[in-house]
């Protein structure tokens, strides 16, 4: 034992040597399961090649540099990078306009980054372009795609639709892996097309696929009219729609890009160790200076003009709390302290939205933000004669209370342009993209009439006007008004304060930070990984850094940030077959993301116009962060969110850009992952509208989240239609709740593991960081933890087990500047929170960690020979959970069209704060009688919360079924002791009735009866749970007496808490399902299903639900694939005991329901 | 009188003899100790009859969940409506209302009285599905001798049933 330690602390110290943290995976699962991740990671195809989709037509000869024939097919795939530079006499660099020749304003006429894809690589799934060849021992694999599956290591690069051209080499020693990729602008797919990086002015590849004639620009009513039938754009005008429809694939608006490029390489050493190594470099570069191929660059045009603040109150539904307290925010430049011009401009935000002038220092409790707004354009003239002269800019800020800071600049608003076409000349007059203003966005509506609060360009703001750009009579309201950048601090913990403490609290908790204006232009990721097996110890584990480099545009290049993420399994049997151990140490540091960083919007400035599915009117609801791309990034993930590992990522704009990135009017995606189609435009109220993909936040914005089939996983949602099986008709015999197992939720939310779905990009299993929901995205605090189990196998099937867990999450406050000079974080304890006043508070267990101790056994029995199977099992936990593992999930599949899925966003409440958990579990399955199977299941539980002192922040989200709405509540609650009781009981049998009849002479005919099948099922089930923590606010409601907002609130809220500890509910469902074979492939099938659910708790939710289908399949081996084609129809009954809606409770519904279902189905694989 | 006769005569059948797994099994589940005596044949007299008990029970189970429910979904809107009253002053209205809660009550009525029936038809089903088990349904092997003899006792008490020959059968095996 001993030296088992010393070896683990040998592994622990090795892994530091790469930074100075690392990580290990937690032990619920075997070594063999836990390993698996790793092998499968790294998907090398010079060995097995890959799926090949053939040149069917051999059109063009293509040649190569030599005149050499090369072949005779299509162009597939192309990417190239140019720059051309013209000169006066003077040596001057001039910009030179291609067609005419002519000199011009146009800084990115001369270079260019160009992508090429034609459809033939996007068709289906299996689309890529495959050379292999081999000699010898060595193999190549040349792949050329979009949806190319590439993965190196959990932490470096888990790319589910990798686009662009990847390079395999394979030998018996050696596996190697490169490749390239312009991750943005992205490329169009479907049609042949190129895609260059800089605003396609002149867009031959436009012209080409809408069949526009040369110079022709941007189309006219008429033409959208006619071509994309389409009308009404009258009002809005058309270049608006034209620039929701518009490819923005094709253009960045300064001319910059992203390019990723990497290897990863796989050997073994002395038959001990797998060891891989991966280099990774995604980085971003301007077509105007040339490609920087290993740090990047960004256009001098995104010099800011204007840089501002957004400081929000962390608890913006509670006034009576602590709020925001801005002390002060000044600015230098160069280093320079400037004076009055570095102390910005204060404006708050009346409920009108008029922004009001303000004086710091200043208080704001609620949803509005204390704005700060620098023109240093204005100051760079003043103090350095221009903005190229300014090399950096520089702030320190004072805050207290319960704050969440955000930082922007005028030009990180989304993309947009405008144009005119003259139709008398026929000349295209564009307009500059344009930039915003703070001062210049928020106008009042008045009498109908939008007018602009403050006409900033003549307030003496020097160059920044109201709304730059579309010259055309265009202002903020049809060009959205959506800023992006970073949220660069939040306060450490929240803190709770009524009355004169308030006051306290933003004396005593002020926090100056320091904040460096920059882009990240650059980010390299270096790894390594390993898997052996060293003295009985079998360990597997990465460490990986990943560098990014910031830049000033035109100016300073910043040293470059170091994060961390690391960790290292392993696995050691001291007794063999009797006593294992296994652990896992982890380190993932704040923010590590092998990625470019992805912008994130204001909470604030994140609205625009909308139209609705049916009519062309607009309002202010859903942020144009929708519709338009943004700058930077636009979510490209090197570590995709794919929980259900399936073949759609889940929290991405982009789903695939073969398939939905046509970018077309009629389409429903553009390119880039943006909306084209009518559906994010949606109100919240128009069912018909409601089709989106994306999920409603607690903050009031809305997040992208989708997956084609659901957030299941397969296990239990075998049809891959988004509904788990166990809640879904005819299945739910099949399958049971994961209640019957034991663990069944091990990030401890309230949310079995089975329906945890959640939106941050995927970690090595076992591995979950701490984020915080800032915006339409979210912030890491990072994690470091370690897990360790002792399994002990006294007899075969009993398994008997105890685990720990401890976790910390690293930086509270978003800011790496504190860690150096205010706090002083620790490496896994106590660390602490400064205060300017020089006084220092120690971390509470509160603030940012989780304890779990575990012990469990389960015994599993098969006795075949009795046709009895049964298991039984037991576990115990004791919880400190602090960590918030917020999740999506899935309320309901629309059935009008197919992706049309609903999310909700549930937050973690932390109900485990400080609880001890049981559950006992067991299990029978009878199946000796022929034809005949029986089973009964039964658990119970018991959890016991140990009440703690103070209140704690708590959001909770509430939903309504009667109305498929989401509400999001918030308060200051007490944890309170309490004890949960539950139960869940399953019986069900089923018998299978078959014939075998041999009937001759005249009743041969019934000899049909040998094609029949019957198969009767029934599932009765109760569920119960009952909770002293709440009282029935239905008991105490006085229906006579009158409520007000908050009133209604509060029994919502009461009710909420209430229901959800609090069931008893009976379902009762007898199946028949009737099979006739019509040939040896096709059958006709029939089924019907009465469901009976009675729930005791909530009367009006007692329902029957009647169910029939009736379907033919038939199935067929065709061109190497198994085709299998379903259609049929479904009649659904439901019909609810009464029809008693509670406006109060919100329990209960308006309307039973009839529904008839045709479908259609057709599947292929191998 | 009768529920201590039953008792007795099931007791004494799994003390004595009879067939008590099936009788177990037909305790756990209606049927299954038929189902089991009927060895999977479809066509057998055990199977048939087992699965017309677990039918049986199926129904009457599902039902008396059923009309339960009605029947306190009901009980809930006459409260419902009861308040509701409370709350309005016109006569137009309280009659309005009152019609309603009639209604109410009449559903309340009826699916009680329905989920009475089905709960005893729900026992009787069971406690039938038992008492055959255990008395009356025999292996497949006895099916044409002595019923209810199981292979595995030595010594027994049955009831017996053959032809239309009924009494009661002590046996010993050697």
């Amino acid at each position: 034992m001993v030296k088992h330690l010393k070896l683990s602390l040998l592994l622990l110290l090795w892994c530091a040597g790469g930074g100075p943290l690392f990580s290990t995976a937690y032990g619920q699962e075997s070594l063999s399961e836990s390993l698996k991740e790793e092998e499968e990671y790294y998907n090398n195809f010079g060995i097995s090649g890959y799926s090949k989709k053939e040149i069917e037509r051999q059109v063009i000869p293509y040649y190569d540099n030599f005149g050499r024939h090369i072949v005779n097919g299509y162009l597939i795939y192309g990417l190239e990078t140019e720059r051309n530079t013209y000169f006066d006499s003077d040596g001057n660099i001039k910009f030179r306009d291609p067609a005419s020749g002519l000199e011009t304003g146009d800084s990115t006429v001369n270079a260019y980054s160009n992508m090429f894809q034609t459809s033939l690589v996007s068709e289906n799934f299996n689309n890529l372009i495959m050379t292999q060849d081999g000699l010898g021992d060595m193999k190549s694999v040349f792949l050329i795609g979009s949806q190319i599956q590439t993965r190196f290591t959990p932490l470096t690069m888990n790319k589910l639709n990798f686009q662009g051209v990847r390079w395999d080499i394979w030998t018996p020693a050696l596996k190697f892996t490169t490749l390239i990729s312009r991750t943005r602008p992205f490329v169009m797919s479907q049609n042949d097309r190129s895609g260059r990086s800089y605003i396609g002015y002149y867009r031959e590849d436009m012209r080409n696929w809408q069949g526009m004639v040369s110079d022709e620009l941007l189309p006219d009513d008429e033409y959208i009219t006619k071509n994309w039938g389409m009308t009404a754009f009258t009002d809005q005008g058309w270049n608006l729609q034209y620039d929701k429809y518009s490819d923005y694939s094709n253009k960045s608006i300064y001319g910059d890009y992203d390019i990723l490029w990497g290897l990863h390489g796989k050997t073994n050493i002395a038959n001990i160790v797998d060891l891989g190594v991966t280099y990774l470099n995604h980085h971003r570069s301007d077509i105007k200076k040339g490609e920087d191929i290993f740090s990047g660059d960004v256009p001098n045009d995104y010099i800011p003009t204007e840089i501002h603040f957004e400081f929000y109150d962390m608890t913006p539904n509670t006034t009576d709390d602590p709020g925001v307290y801005v002390d002060n925010v000044t600015m230098t430049m160069n280093g320079e302290d400037l004076g009055a011009d570095g102390e910005g401009a204060t404006y708050l935000v009346r409920e009108d939205l008029r922004l009001v002038s303000s004086n710091l220092p200043v208080e704001r409790s609620g949803n509005s933000p204390i704005i700060v707004a620098f023109n240093t354009s204005s100051a760079a003239r003043r103090h350095f004669g221009d903005s190229t002269k300014v090399k950096r800019i520089d702030f320190s800020f004072t805050v207290s209370g319960n704050y969440l800071v955000f930082v922007s600049t005028d030009k990180m608003v989304a993309y947009g342009y405008a144009g005119q076409r003259n139709d008398q000349t026929q000349v295209v007059q564009l307009d500059q993209p344009f930039t915003r203003s703070i001062t210049g966005t928020y106008q009042t509506q008045q009498s109908g009439t939008w007018s602009p609060y403050e006409d900033v360009s003549l307030s003496g703001w020097g160059d920044v006007r109201a709304i730059t750009g579309p010259l055309h009579g265009r202002d903020f309201k049809q060009f959205g008004n959506s800023w992006f950048g970073d949220y660069i601090a939040k306060s450490p913990r929240v803190i709770y304060a009524t009355g004169t403490g308030k006051t306290a609290v933003y004396q005593a908790n002020k926090r100056t930070y320091s904040y460096t204006y920059s882009i990240n232009c650059g980010s390299v990721t270096y790894g390594i990984d390993f898997k052996g097996k060293v003295l009985g110890v079998s360990f597997s584990g990465e460490v990986a850094v990943n560098s990014k480099d910031y830049i000033y545009p035109g100016g300073d290049r910043f040293d470059p940030v170091y994060r961390t993420a690391a960790y290292l399994k392993y696995d050691r049997d001291i007794l063999k077959n009797l006593l294992m151990l296994r652990g896992m140490f982890y380190n993932v540091d704040p923010e590590y993301d092998p990625a470019l960083e992805i912008p994130l919007v204001s909470q604030h400035f994140s609205y625009s116009r909308l139209y609705d599915r049916n009519h062309n009117k607009y309002d202010y609801d859903i942020p144009d962060y929708l519709w338009y791309p943004q700058h930077f990034n636009n979510n490209f993930h090197m570590l995709d969110d794919n929980d259900d590992d399936d073949l759609y990522i889940e929290s991405d704009r982009m789903i695939y850009p073969g398939d939905l990135g046509s970018g077309s009017a009629s389409s429903r995606w553009a390119a880039d992952g943006t909306f084209a189609s009518f559906k994010a435009s949606a109100r919240e109220n128009e069912r018909n509208n409601r089709k989106a993909n994306y999920t409603y936040l607690p903050n009031g914005l809305y997040a992208f989240y989708g997956d084609d089939d659901g957030v299941y996983v397969d296990q239990y949602d075998r049809n891959h239609n988004g509904i788990v099986d166990y809640k879904e008709d005819f299945l739910l015999y099949e399958k049971d709740p994961p209640i019957f197992s034991l663990d069944n939720d091990m990030d401890n939310n309230g949310v079995w593991d089975v329906e945890d779905d959640d939106p941050y990009p995927d970690l090595p299993k076992g591995i979950k960081a701490s984020y915080v929901l800032t915006s339409n995205g979210w912030k890491s605090q990072g994690i470091r933890g370690a897990n360790t189990k002792l399994i002990y196998t006294p007899v075969k099937n009993l398994e008997i087990s105890a685990s720990a867990l401890y976790e910390k999450a690293i930086d509270l406050d978003f800011s790496r500047a504190s860690d150096t000079s205010v706090d002083q974080p620790s490496l896994i304890g106590n660390g602490s929170i400064g205060y300017d006043n020089g006084t220092s508070v120690a971390e509470d267990f509160s603030d940012s960690r989780s304890f779990a101790l575990k012990g469990s056994a389960m015994l599993n029995v098969v006795k075949r020979s009795l046709g009895l199977a049964y298991f039984t099992g037991g576990e115990v936990q004791y919880l400190r959970d602090n960590i918030r593992n917020d999740v999506i999930r899935l309320q309901e599949v629309e059935d009008i069209e197919y992706l049309y899925q609903d999310y909700y966003y549930q937050t973690d409440e932390l109900r485990y704060r400080n609880a001890v958990v049981s559950n006992a579990i067991g299990g029978v399955t009878y199946n000796n009688i022929p034809n005949f199977v029986y089973s009964a299941s039964l658990a119970l539980g018991l959890e016991k919360r140990m009440g703690l002192d103070g209140n704690f922040y708590t959001m909770r989200t509430l939903r309504n079924q009667a109305l498929d709405t989401t509400q999001y509540e918030f308060r200051w609650e007490p944890y309170t002791a309490s004890m949960l009781k539950r139960l869940y009981l399953v019986n069900k049998f089923d018998y299978s009735i078959n014939f075998n009849v041999d009937f001759s002479n005249r009743m041969r005919f019934l000899n049909f009866l040998n094609r029949l099948s019957f198969n009767p099922q029934f599932k009765v089930s109760w569920s119960y749970s009952s909770s002293d923590a709440n009282d029935d606010p239905r008991d105490s409601f006085n229906a006579l007496t009158r409520l007000g907002d908050e009133d209604s609130t509060n029994l919502r809220l009461d009710w909420a808490r209430y229901r959800r500890d609090n069931t008893n509910e009976f379902s009762s469902t007898p199946i028949l399902r009737c099979y006739f074979k019509v040939a040896e492939k096709t059958m006709l099938q029939y089924g019907v299903q009465w469901k009976k659910s009675f729930d005791r708790l909530i009367r009006a939710e007692s329902d029957s639900r009647r169910v029939q289908t009736f379907q033919m399949l038939s199935t067929d081996n065709v061109s190497g694939y198994n085709v299998t084609l379903i259609l049929g129809m479904n009649l659904v009954n439901n019909d609810y005991d009464v029809l008693n809606y509670d406006t109060v409770f919100q329990t209960g519904h308006l309307f039973d329901g009839k529904d008839t279902q045709f479908f259609i189905k057709v599947y292929a694989g191998n | 009188m009768k529920y201590i006769l039953v008792i007795t005569l099931l007791a004494s059948g799994l003390v004595f003899g009879g067939n008590p797994d099936l009788g177990i099994k037909s305790a756990i589940l209606p049927g299954m100790g038929q189902l089991s005596a009927g060895s999977g044949e479809f066509l057998n007299k055990n199977t048939l009859k087992g699965l017309g008990i677990m039918a049986g029970f199926t129904v009457c189970l599902h039902n008396t969940i059923r009309f339960i429910s009605l029947k306190e979904s009901y009980a809930e809107q006459t409260q419902t409506y009861d308040t509701k009253n409370d709350q309005v002053e016109f006569y137009d209205e309280r009659q309005a209302i009152k019609t309603k809660w009639d209604e109410a009550y009449d559903n309340y009525q009826n699916a009680q009285l329905w989920s009475y029936v089905f709960l005893g038809l729900t026992a009787a089903v069971y406690g039938y599905g038992i008492v055959d088990a255990l008395l009356f349904t025999g292996k497949k092997e006895m099916q044409n001798g002595s019923a209810g003899q199981s292979s595995l006792s030595k010594t027994g008490l049955s009831l017996y049933m053959k032809d239309s020959h009924k009494g009661l059968q002590v046996y010993h095996s050697f």
